[in-house]
């Protein structure tokens, strides 16, 4: 495989804003931030799944292979370290180090349930949650972790709603909202969707400590073959989703929106022919405070748009693109695309796209900055 | 609101700019279009649509006059267009994508149970109302299609005389006629919308099949990728489980009428005559370019399909007893083996050699 190697100070420092490490210089060689991400290798040969460490020139810091294909990477806030989801329906999760990207152990979901691909850590680190789906019951949980005991099983709490997927803890981490995609699938059939025309979702904030129900919303009637499946938090509490199109009717439909603290969905408006390049499907959100973008790699565009007045702000042409995230401080969006481009995206400009490539990866749905 | 499939667009030139693909000198997409169309996908889905009218006249007239030989002819009906019906489930953009057409056809895989359990809500409660001339189609799709037929017609313990006895018989029978009536309907839809889409595909408008000619031969394309992977997954390696004792036989595709292998096999011929053509029209392999790297793509390709069909033809029945059967079970294995090897070629062979840009993170709905 064929990787431009970085420097290693620099994926030091790329999560050196919480870590003592900070002493290490933050810019070396003008770079910036570094970003996670899933991928597949690209090329003739067999195909291998795992976590790579990449910087916003597509330069690759660590590859790391992982028993299958993973979906989110969320860093620790303290630790050098990541945890790595497998994609759904998703049987373990590996925590990796940062330092030179060396996997430890899968950890299993208990039998009974399959992990969702995302999830979050505490603010300070202790607890980190996973979306799952309890399967003998058919219904969404969030699996509780304690990161300073080896990932041990502490319990669960539920969504309050089926098939969830994405989840942003909300409120210093006391309320965690969660994507309730609505479909329910079952490990016997893999990705099958087995309730399509039942399907509710809904987009819930539920209580970290004991799981109550704090809020729920969903989409109005006419939006309710849409599934609510990626959130992105914001500063103000406020928190990004992204939908998709579970049962295709042929209307053209708003596909991102933003749920306020008080509960509300909003659903942003843009141009009909920009809604129908989306396909339907959005498979990543991402805000930089100011900004909302959305990607639908079925249609190859990226949407931005003003995060505070809804407005729509224009289109980046990605092909296949997926990963989504805040480029660096001075805000802005670095994608990937499942054929390898690494593309910042900026949200004044959103049209004019020049990315680099990563020869020999794909890079999979979801790309995380670290700090 | 408007519809998707009705806006015309000006494709996005720059959309191709970091795809890292090259095109092959190949017949432009409308030409190659056209011609699948015309020697592929209308003729498979013109049989499914005569599949499904003749298998509702069987069930009406066997309703009329419930005896053996009706009874014979309605289970022949289903088995018809079930054939119809694997021979064209590749075909998912589109049409037969939109309003669940392709659930409703065939409600498979379904969640545990439902099939039944609604079947047996509709039939114990013998409400009128859902047997009355296109009242199925606003039931739920688990009632309303090819997979409930199965259930009605060849479940555990029926035989004639579930249709003849008694209300319960007749209302049975007239249910089967209506869900008979309905998939008839839904494979007229599916085969009209596509007659009705196609001179607007053809002249370079956005169509439910695809925003561009371009899209449209990449969907299309993406969809034999997709019906590989249902075939492997969820056709094969989900109920065969990881060993005899652990085969699934519940989960087997149309395991009543024991016509598991024999769907697999139609499918598989599908997905051949849509990569290496049929009735003298074109399939994906024309695509190939014209070198050594292209022939040896469409020979791998020729031999993946031909080791595939031949498996599934080999393979010994029935499905559900196989699976589970040490000495039958390895022969069921193969034809996944072989449809693995047909999925490498679609995969990872042809979309660089025939300019189709195969999205990654697209495909997984997630």
């Amino acid at each position: 495989m064929n990787w431009t190697a970085i420097d290693r100070r620099r994926l030091l420092a790329g999560f050196g804003g919480v870590l003592a490490v900070t002493a290490l210089p933050r810019n070396v060689r003008g770079g910036g931030s570094l970003f996670l991400s899933a991928y597949a290798t690209a090329g003739s040969g067999a195909v291998t799944f795992g976590v790579a460490a990449l910087d916003a020139a597509g330069a690759v810091a660590f590859a790391t292979p992982l028993p299958g294909r993973a979906h989110a990477v969320v860093p620790h806030p303290v630790r050098g370290e990541a945890v790595v989801f497998g994609r759904r329906p998703g049987r373990w999760f590996v925590p990796v180090d940062l330092a030179d990207g060396e996997a430890a152990a899968p950890v299993a979901a208990p039998e009974d349930r399959r992990f969702a691909g995302h999830g979050a850590f505490s603010p300070d680190g202790r607890l980190l949650y996973a979306v799952e789906d309890d399967v003998p019951r058919e219904t969404g949980a969030i699996g509780v972790y304690d990161a300073a005991d080896g990932y041990r099983r502490l319990g669960a709490i539920p969504t309050h709603g089926v098939g969830p997927h994405d989840l942003v803890l909300l409120d210093g981490g006391r309320a965690a909202a969660v994507a309730n995609g609505g479909v329910l699938t079952h490990p016997d059939t893999g990705r099958v969707k087995l309730n399509l025309e039942e399907m509710e979702s809904s987009l819930t904030v539920v209580d970290t400590a004991d799981g109550r129900l704090l809020s729920e919303a969903r989409l109005p009637e006419e939006h309710a073959n849409l599934g609510i499946r990626h959130l992105a938090g914001r500063p103000d509490g406020s928190v990004v989703f992204g939908v998709q199109d579970e049962r295709p009717t042929g209307a053209i439909q708003p596909l991102v929106g933003l749920h306020s603290p008080g509960g509300d969905l909003r659903l942003f408006e843009a141009p009909e022919e920009e809604w129908l390049r989306f396909e339907g499907y959005i498979g990543s959100v991402a805000s930089d405070g100011p900004t909302v973008a959305g990607s639908s790699p079925r249609g190859g565009r990226i949407g931005v748009w003003d995060a505070d007045s809804g407005r729509w702000l224009g289109s980046a042409p990605l092909p296949d693109g997926c990963g989504l995230a805040v480029a660096g401080a001075g805000g802005g969006y670095l994608a990937t695309s499942g054929h390898g481009a690494v593309a910042p995206i900026s949200p004044h400009a959103p049209d004019r796209v020049s990315g680099h490539g990563a020869a020999g990866f794909r890079w999979d749905n979801h790309l995380t900055r670290l700090g | 609101m408007r519809r998707r499939t009705v806006l015309t667009l000006a494709a996005g030139a720059a959309a191709t700019a970091l795809v890292p693909v090259a095109r092959a000198a190949a017949p432009s997409d409308t030409a190659f279009l056209d011609r699948l169309l015309r020697s592929h996908i209308q003729p498979r889905l013109d049989r499914l649509a005569a599949a499904a009218t003749d298998l509702a006249q069987r069930l009406e007239r066997f309703c009329a006059a419930p005896d053996a030989a009706g009874f014979e002819a309605a289970r022949a009906g289903y088995h018809g267009a079930m054939d119809a019906w694997a021979g064209a489930q590749h075909l998912r953009p589109g049409p037969l994508l939109l309003e669940m057409r392709g659930d409703r056809i065939a409600f498979w895989p379904e969640r545990r149970g439902i099939v039944a359990r609604q079947l047996a809500a509709v039939l114990a409660a013998r409400d009128p109302g859902v047997t009355e001339p296109g009242a199925v189609r606003k039931q739920s799709a688990a009632v309303q299609g090819l997979t409930a037929l199965e259930r009605l017609l060849f479940d555990d313990g029926v035989g004639l005389s579930a249709f003849t006895d008694g209300e319960a018989g007749r209302y049975r029978c007239a249910l089967a006629a209506a869900v008979g009536a309905n998939v008839a309907a839904l494979a007229g839809e599916v085969r009209d919308d596509w007659t009705a889409l196609t001179p607007r595909l053809l002249a370079g408008e956005a169509t439910s099949v695809g925003a561009t000619p371009r899209a449209a031969v990449e969907n299309l394309y993406a969809s034999l990728v997709t019906m590989a992977q249902i075939v492997a997954d969820q056709k094969l390696r989900f109920p065969l489980g990881d060993g005899p004792g652990d085969a699934r036989p519940t989960l087997a595709e149309a395991m009543r009428s024991g016509r598991t292998l024999r769907s697999i096999a139609l499918n598989l011929e599908a997905m051949s005559a849509m990569v290496l053509g049929e009735n003298g029209g074109p399939g994906y392999a024309v695509l190939l370019p014209d070198t050594a790297e292209g022939t040896a793509a469409r020979t791998a390709a020729v031999n993946a399909f031909a080791a595939a069909r031949a498996a599934a033809a080999a393979a010994p029945g029935p499905f559900a007893e196989a699976i589970a059967d040490p000495g039958r079970r390895p022969g069921v294995e193969a034809v996944l083996r072989a449809t693995r090897s047909v999925q490498t070629v679609l995969v990872q062979t042809f979309p660089p050699l025939i300019g189709v840009a195969l999205g990654f993170n697209e495909l997984d709905g997630d």
